[in-house]
């Protein structure tokens, strides 16, 4: 009985344990955020002349930037700002979340030989693989309904208008969307887990996670992603905004029923091929079939195929095995140069596109002279200015959100105990550290080369200086240093296992201080504690010297103190 | 003989929780020595503590007289570790993980690690995450071997693999300590250990309960011994003798059972003045010994 309490009862109720803690905490979190926001809008505009003034100036906004931070829908009401504010980034953070709880719950369990023993008890696949799924969309649907709450409570302490009002069933409905917008992301990942292995299938889910949001904010403005956004469900779920008085339960009902098929596939897959076993799409592009000659096929086929092929071989290449510091290096590298390819794409297409979004912005004199006066020193006509306003700051989140996995890679040496073996080999600890250290920050810097190379190729192609654009990714490579420093540092510290946590963390509270607190006008010793604040506008060709020099100073910092404790303490 | 492993008052805790306390040893050059003991009796964490992996509460140990947290790359460098527990490279082949851990090492005489790998029966091209369990320890007892190191520290080594790899590597391990290599070897098997080990240390919660020569803790055991007789002869005789005891008669006397600590002569020589007619002594081996320790004998 009281192991059932515990969460010792069943698959589902010890699935359900294990999420509890970040299901809550994530709850709380985005609760919080959301009643700041509350807050600070009902404090800063209090009147319906100032909300309407507000409301008049961001409905004007051109489309670079209705595409960043969404459609703006009613926003002259508490609800509908809070809505607007968030309704794009919280499926982004919860849906990461979703993604790696499925993509880890069955393929990963099963990879880890978690699984074996589970399935040797009188409990059946499909069972099993619905306790898992079942209960992540229970820990899901907890968090949403306590943002839900937060929210409404926040909402209404801090209402100040008649038209302030939010119905608790509006708050539901509206979190509701995110919660099946983040299941439908972790859904592709369990469908495509036991065919492509769990890393595979959770690099897939998250592109189609961050392509989705990425694309349809920028449909109109870049040929071929109007094609594109068809697939996104953010252009599907665009016009259900309960909180904004908006709703479109057709749509909800879609996604719906899509997490529902997604999730099907992934646990009827699940029980019907071996256990473990995974169809490897890397696997079968490194090693073509016997009689296929490796010329054969169409030239893009082809140029994938090396592509891909020289991509995986990087962690098995023979440079890998001389060292500890090659070795974190090669093992890191095709995750990082998968990141920088798709991240780089993105800033490709956007950049090809710099004259249409420079035209939107022109078109609308007030606020291109509003732009000039909070960006003096952007030029909004060159590709460069345009992926500054456009993509940076979003590319930097994901870089983030991609180092942490990097990271969470190098400490796992320690959790499955390969440091044991490593170490007892005639390696000084300190230079195991400091030289594995340097292989993932220079994996990490990696993103930023790749991003700023394909970005700078679209700019070239588009007849603009390429150089900055180039530089820009640097930038961006520098800042993920900088953030897989905390990771370093933490693990140095004694915590392996919150060394990729703590990179996503401080990643998405950097994010958050930046995109909140400049719109809320928080105080400047709150929104300068964000180095996304102190990186400059590199693309445009602006930089900021000394905030660059803190990223190395704080990864320098990250290294030498880890270093120093990890030579003194245990090994896990 | 010079003492390769020492240990003093070696002790070990985590929070609250004993890992090891008080663990005295000392491993002699060329010897096979077993390390004994049930599940969370304290063999990894000493082991973990010799490699300097982690850091004893109090005490010290010195391997090859150097003391392992002064200088542990020194000592690594004639080591040889296969760990009871443990994972590598998943997407490196095992040929490629023996070559990392070479290159780790430095000097490894690849004609000998070739000759491992074919005597231990490997395939070094899947890639190690394709591995079964033998196969993976396989690896790493190449990993542990390739670098002939003075000495061989092994953690349950002999886990996964079959009959008759086993046998082709307590025949290495009987090459290395010809060669005046020295082995620490860590197991709970105790056949394995009483076939392989010449001295044997059994751990108890933390705390060394004994150690001794394999044939001198047999003979500190008790022997199970049976006397026949074709008539009864008067018990009392045997009830005095040194180190009797569970004394009892049968079948009418003729039948005598008793548990003897140490030589049996005494017993023997006592049964030897009557009608004996048959004597049973089941020499005690060290599960005996183990149990014992264990209060389950």
């Amino acid at each position: 009985m009281i192991s059932r309490v515990y969460g010792l009862g069943s698959v589902f109720g010890k699935t359900l344990r294990d999420s509890s803690r970040v299901a809550i905490g994530l709850g709380l979190l985005v609760g919080f955020l959301n009643v700041i926001t509350a807050a600070t809008i009902a404090d800063q505009f209090d009147t319906a002349a100032d909300r309407a003034l507000f409301a008049a100036q961001m409905e004007a906004l051109p489309a670079i930037f209705q595409g960043l931070i969404g459609e703006p829908i009613n926003i002259l009401t508490l609800p509908g700002f809070i809505s607007w504010r968030l309704i794009g980034f919280l499926p982004i953070m919860i849906g990461f979340y979703s993604i790696v709880a499925l993509t880890g719950t069955l393929a990963g369990e099963a990879a880890s030989g978690t699984l074996e023993l589970i399935l040797s008890t009188p409990v059946s696949r499909v069972r099993l693989a619905l306790q898992k799924y079942g209960a992540h969309a229970v820990a899901i649907a907890v968090l949403i309904a306590l943002v839900a709450i937060i929210t409404w409570v926040g909402n209404a302490v801090f209402a100040t208008l008649p038209e302030d009002n939010l119905s608790i069933l509006d708050a539901f409905g509206e979190f509701g969307l995110v919660a099946l917008l983040s299941l439908l992301a972790g859904s592709v990942g369990c469908a495509l887990a036991p065919l492509l292995g769990r890393g595979v299938a959770a690099g897939v889910a998250a592109t189609y996670l961050f392509g989705s949001y990425a694309v349809n904010g920028f449909a109109d403005l870049v040929p071929g992603f109007d094609i594109l956004r068809l697939g996104s469900m953010f252009h599907w779920t665009e016009h259900h905004r309960p909180m904004a008085g908006v709703y479109d339960w057709p749509a909800v009902a879609v996604v719906l029923g899509l997490v529902v098929v997604l999730g099907a596939i992934g646990i009827v897959l699940f029980q019907r091929r071996d256990l473990a076993a995974t169809l490897s799409i890397g696997g079968r592009l490194q090693r073509p079939s016997v009689g296929a000659p490796e010329s054969s096929g169409r030239l893009p086929m082809r140029v994938l195929r090396r592509a891909w092929r020289l991509i995986g071989s990087a962690s098995v290449g023979r440079w890998s095995l001389l060292g500890p510091g090659l070795r974190s290096l090669g093992e890191r590298l095709p995750a990082a140069l998968a990141w920088g390819l798709g991240l780089g794409l993105y800033g490709f297409a956007i950049a090809l596109s710099a004259d249409q979004f420079s035209a939107s912005i022109t078109s609308v004199p007030q606020i291109a002279e509003m732009i000039r006066q909070f960006y003096p020193d952007i030029d909004f006509s060159s590709a460069g200015g345009i992926l500054q306003l456009a993509i940076f700051g979003f590319v930097a989140l994901v870089a983030g959100a991609a180092t942490s996995t990097l990271v969470t890679g190098w400490a796992s040496d320690e959790r499955e105990r390969r440091l044991e073996v490593v170490l007892s080999t005639p390696i000084k600890r300190v230079s195991w550290f400091v030289r594995g250290a340097l292989g993932l920050l220079v994996a990490v810097f990696a993103i930023g080369v790749v991003i700023g190379l394909a970005a700078g190729l679209g700019a070239a192609l588009a007849g603009d200086p390429a150089l900055a654009v180039v530089t820009g990714g640097l930038v961006i490579g520098l800042y993920a240093v900088a953030l897989a420093g905390v990771g370093v540092l933490v693990f140095g510290l004694g915590w392996p296992q919150f060394a990729g946590g703590a990179v996503a963390g401080v990643t998405v509270a950097f994010y958050l201080i930046d995109l909140i607190g400049g719109i809320l006008r928080l105080p400047d010793y709150i929104t300068d504690l964000a180095l996304t604040r102190h990186l400059g506008e590199p693309m445009a060709g602006s930089y900021d010297w000394p905030g660059m020099a803190l990223c190395v100073g704080g990864v320098v910092v990250g290294v030498v103190v880890g270093a120093s404790r990890f030579a003194r303490r245990d090994l896990g | 003989m010079d003492a390769v492993v020492q240990t003093e008052k070696l002790t070990k805790f985590y929070g609250q929780h004993r890992g090891v306390a008080d663990v005295d040893l000392s491993v002699m050059q060329g010897e096979v020595f077993g390390f004994l003991g049930p599940n969370g009796a304290g063999k990894t964490t000493t082991i973990r503590l010799l490699l300097d992996h982690i850091r004893p509460s109090s005490g010290r140990a010195t391997i090859f007289g150097i003391e392992t947290t002064a200088d542990p790359v020194a000592i690594h460098r004639r080591v040889g570790y296969l760990p009871g527990e443990f994972n590598l490279y998943d997407r490196l082949t095992g040929a490629q993980t023996i070559e990392y851990f070479a290159n780790l090492r430095g000097g490894v005489d690849a004609g000998y690690q070739k000759a491992l790998i074919e005597r231990l029966d490997l395939d070094p091209t899947r890639r190690y995450r394709e591995y079964s369990r033998g196969n993976k320890q396989k690896v790493a007892l190449v990993c542990a071997l390739h670098h002939r190191p003075e000495l061989l520290v092994l953690d349950e080594p002999t886990a996964g693999l079959d009959p008759l790899v086993q046998q082709s590597f307590f025949e290495l391990l009987h090459e290395a300590t010809s060669a005046g290599r020295t082995v620490f070897f860590s197991s709970h098997i105790i056949s394995e250990v009483e076939r392989v080990c010449d001295r044997v240390a059994i751990i108890r919660e933390g705390r060394i309960a004994e150690i001794d020569d394999v044939h001198a803790l047999r003979a500190m055991a008790v022997h199970h011994v049976e006397l026949r007789f074709a008539t009864a002869p008067p018990v009392s005789e045997f009830e005095g003798l040194e180190g009797v005891s569970d004394l009892v008669a049968e079948e009418d006397g003729r039948l005598v059972r008793m548990q003897v600590a140490g030589p049996i002569g005494p017993v023997i020589k006592a049964a030897a003045r009557h009608d004996l007619v048959d004597v049973i002594s089941r020499e005690p081996n060290l599960e005996d010994i183990f149990l014992a320790q264990y209060g389950r004998a």
